[in-house]
């Protein structure tokens, strides 16, 4: 029998032995290897990620350097330049331009304030930009108000060629040079009304101004009461033709309430009821109404 | 028998799915040092190497990648005596050759010197059933093999065919494919005391390391150090151990005959440790630097220092001539070969061709063995070396590691054995319905 109290042995142990040939394991080695240091250096970035701590010291550094490239007085913007544009415009883009000066083209958010501007209603379009020598330059394409439209509760509104709204007005009386259009829908066909509007022209006083109905078609109001009604398609011939009829018979002068365009073959006429009267003497001059 | 079968089928399964694996060990347990060889067996065939056949992989299709020697410890005379000393044996030879290989090694075929092992020579014969022989035939044969008692503390570890009669044909080494009526099989069966398998089994499964085959280490031996001819025409080899002295006997490229003497290498070193009172690692030291079997007339005046059996005390320094020494060594040698020679004829060795005896082992470096085996044996003698395996060192090329080499080209090229083919179904499966019957009856 062997000592039962073990000596020293050259022999490996059964734990190292088994150590040994588990180290000799590729998949084990490997992971040992590589994958325990790089998830040991992943498990420190991420300890110092979730701290607050380093997370806040980090957040000041990143602020502090940013502060400090952003005072670079290349970055430094003094003074804004505006193109000359209408005083409305301008009371209006005052707020918007309320730019603490000097600043750095870093705080500047361009596309911010671009929208801003766009966003105001007399605008058309806008360009906003930084040029060299520290200048905002703003560039504002005013929309012109070109056309009143009156709602049906009696508030005016200007609009544009397009029939965009450039903003409100208050009375006919601040925009004497402006036709008046009026009905539901007429700002979807501003376009048209002013052609109309310009054909119409040699009438002069005697517009009042153009009616949209059923947003389809358009009816010319005169100052004496005379309604032109034009047809949704060919409007302009058809105001021609009774621009035509006036010139030679002086139509509008007449005792009549309505100018039927609507049908292309021939104009009709609504005669007011005096006038119906007067055309049925004419007809009958003897007393036929007795009949 | 099926209980043997069985376990050596699975066995050989692990020795494929080894192969498959490309790396396994080689271990051989010897009473004084322990062996191990990590092989790499090459499946692309890179380096020259063959591609593994359908019959597994031929010599040279595989590389030493570890070794490492150990000194044995708790193995007598080939045998397990100290479970624990062996398993840790094992582990510094297993570790250092994992070591210098690189790789994990989890198959192990091993063998060993002792277990005393018997061989018997079986026969059968059975009627072909198809005309040509198929290897169900081979295998019917093989069952028809009348099997000895070979005692109840006994195992089969080798079944080898080795010989096939087709009809009055005999000498066929392949029998398959040929047209014949009745088909008779030699069988080689070699049994081992089975307490020393199931030692060697429980130590290795100790270690961790599975074993893909069981061989003993004078038919390892044989395999190494016996060239081709040798083995096809018949000779003995002789592995001359440290605490085994291991005969195997092989003709037609089979090992017929397997025996061992339980003498070697160490006995000699006792003798000498007795004979001229000195502590036994001096005697060792003594025995390999100085020792021989042959005197000559120069022997009487080569005067060997030989320290004290007291320890410490330098005045009483002693001298012996070296004749003395070859006094004390030789009949310790002349009986192991005495031995071995009545071994050898009660096999019938002198009917074969070839009368060829190889020694090798650790104990055949031994100056003047051959001629001193060649006046007992009363044959042609050589000392003979292992085969040149890839990648072994330089170390390891010597007689002593015959059996290690051995079991290389064994796991790289092994024999067909009985429990390769096909056993008939009445054997088997008889024996298995028998059981689901019984136990249908015995729950239902």
């Amino acid at each position: 029998m062997l000592p039962v109290k073990a000596y020293r042995d050259p022999a490996p142990s059964r734990l190292k032995y088994r150590l040994e040939r588990l180290w000799l394991r590729p998949a084990i080695r490997n992971s040992v290897r590589i994958g325990l240091p790089l998830a040991l250096v992943a498990w420190c970035i991420a300890a110092a990620a979730t701290d607050p701590i380093v997370r806040a010291a980090v957040a000041e550094r990143a602020q502090a350097a940013r502060d400090a490239i952003a005072a670079h007085p290349a970055l430094r913007v003094d003074r804004i330049e505006l193109n000359p544009v209408s005083e409305e415009l301008t009371a209006a883009l005052a707020p918007v331009l309320d730019i603490p000066m000097p600043i750095s083209s870093m705080d500047l958010d361009l596309d911010a304030l671009h929208d801003r501007i766009a966003a105001l209603e007399a605008v058309a379009a806008t360009t906003v930009r930084i040029e060299s020598g520290g200048t905002l330059r703003v560039h504002v394409q005013e929309r012109t108000p070109t056309v009143l439209w009156r709602h049906a509760d009696g508030t005016l509104e200007l609009l544009d060629t397009g029939g965009h709204r450039v903003g409100a007005a208050i009375g006919r009386a601040d925009w004497p040079e402006l036709p008046l259009i009026a009905g539901q829908g007429a700002n979807q066909a501003t376009a048209e009304a002013l052609s109309l509007l310009r054909l119409a022209e040699p009438l002069d006083d005697l517009v009042r101004g153009l009616v949209r109905v059923g947003e389809r078609r358009w009816n010319l109001e005169l100052t004496n009461d005379v309604t032109v009604m034009l047809p949704a398609v060919g409007a302009k011939a058809a105001l021609a033709r009774a621009l035509a009829l006036h010139e030679a018979d002086n139509l509008f002068a007449r005792d009549i309430s309505h100018v039927d365009m609507r049908d292309g073959r021939r104009p009709i006429l609504r005669l007011r009821p005096p006038a119906v009267e007067t055309l049925q003497t004419l007809r009958n001059p003897e007393g036929e109404r007795d009949a | 028998m099926s209980h043997v079968f069985e376990a050596q089928r699975a066995m050989r399964a692990r020795r494929e799915a080894a192969l498959r694996r490309g790396v396994v060990a080689v271990l051989d347990i010897g009473t004084s040092k322990i062996a191990c060889l990590v092989l790499r067996f090459a499946p692309d065939g890179e380096d020259g190497a063959q591609r593994p056949t359908r019959h597994g992989l031929t010599h040279g299709a595989f590389r030493v990648i570890g070794a490492a020697t150990t000194r044995s410890r708790g193995v007598r005379g080939g045998e397990i005596t100290a479970m624990d000393e062996t398993e840790r044996a094992i582990r510094t030879a297993v570790q250092a050759a994992q070591k210098m290989a690189g790789v994990r090694v989890d198959h192990v075929i091993a063998s060993f010197g002792g277990g005393g092992p018997r061989s018997y020579g079986l026969s059968g014969e059975v009627r072909v059933e198809n005309g040509e022989v198929s290897e169900l035939d081979v295998g019917h044969a093989l069952a028809a093999c009348e099997v000895p008692d070979y005692g109840h503390g006994r195992e089969a570890i080798h079944a080898l065919p080795v010989n096939f009669t087709l009809d009055n044909r005999t000498g066929l080494r392949d029998p398959r494919g040929q047209i014949g009526a009745r088909l008779a099989a030699d069988m080689h069966l070699l049994t081992v005391d089975a307490a020393t398998v199931h030692n060697l089994l429980h130590c290795f499964r100790r270690c961790d390391l599975e074993l893909a085959g069981l061989t003993i280490a004078p038919y390892a031996a044989g395999i190494s150090a016996l060239v081709e001819d040798e083995q096809e025409l018949g000779a003995a080899c002789i592995d001359l151990g440290g605490g085994t002295t291991g005969i195997s006997i092989f003709a037609k490229r089979h090992m017929i005959y397997a025996d061992s003497v339980p003498m070697g290498g160490h006995h000699l070193t006792s003798d000498i440790c007795q004979g001229l009172h000195i502590p036994m690692p001096a005697a060792e030291r003594i025995k390999t630097l100085n020792g021989g079997v042959l005197a000559t007339g120069a022997d009487d005046r080569d005067l060997i220092e030989i320290p004290s059996a007291f320890e410490g005390s330098e005045r009483d320094r002693q001298q012996i001539s070296r004749s003395e020494l070859i006094g004390v060594m030789r009949p310790r040698m002349e009986e192991i070969l005495e031995e071995v020679r009545d071994r050898l004829d009660a096999s019938g060795f002198e009917y074969l061709q070839g009368q060829r005896v190889v020694l090798t082992g650790g104990s055949a470096q031994v100056p003047g063995l051959e001629e001193l085996a060649a006046r007992i044996l009363g044959r042609q003698v050589r000392v003979g070396k292992p085969l040149r395996v890839q990648g072994l060192p330089q170390a390891a090329t010597g007689p002593s590691f015959a059996a290690a080499v051995g079991l290389a080209l064994h796991a790289s090229a092994p024999q067909d054995e009985c429990w390769d083919f096909e056993m008939p179904s009445d054997r088997v499966g008889a024996r298995r319905v028998r059981r689901a019957i019984r136990w249908f009856r015995e729950n239902w």
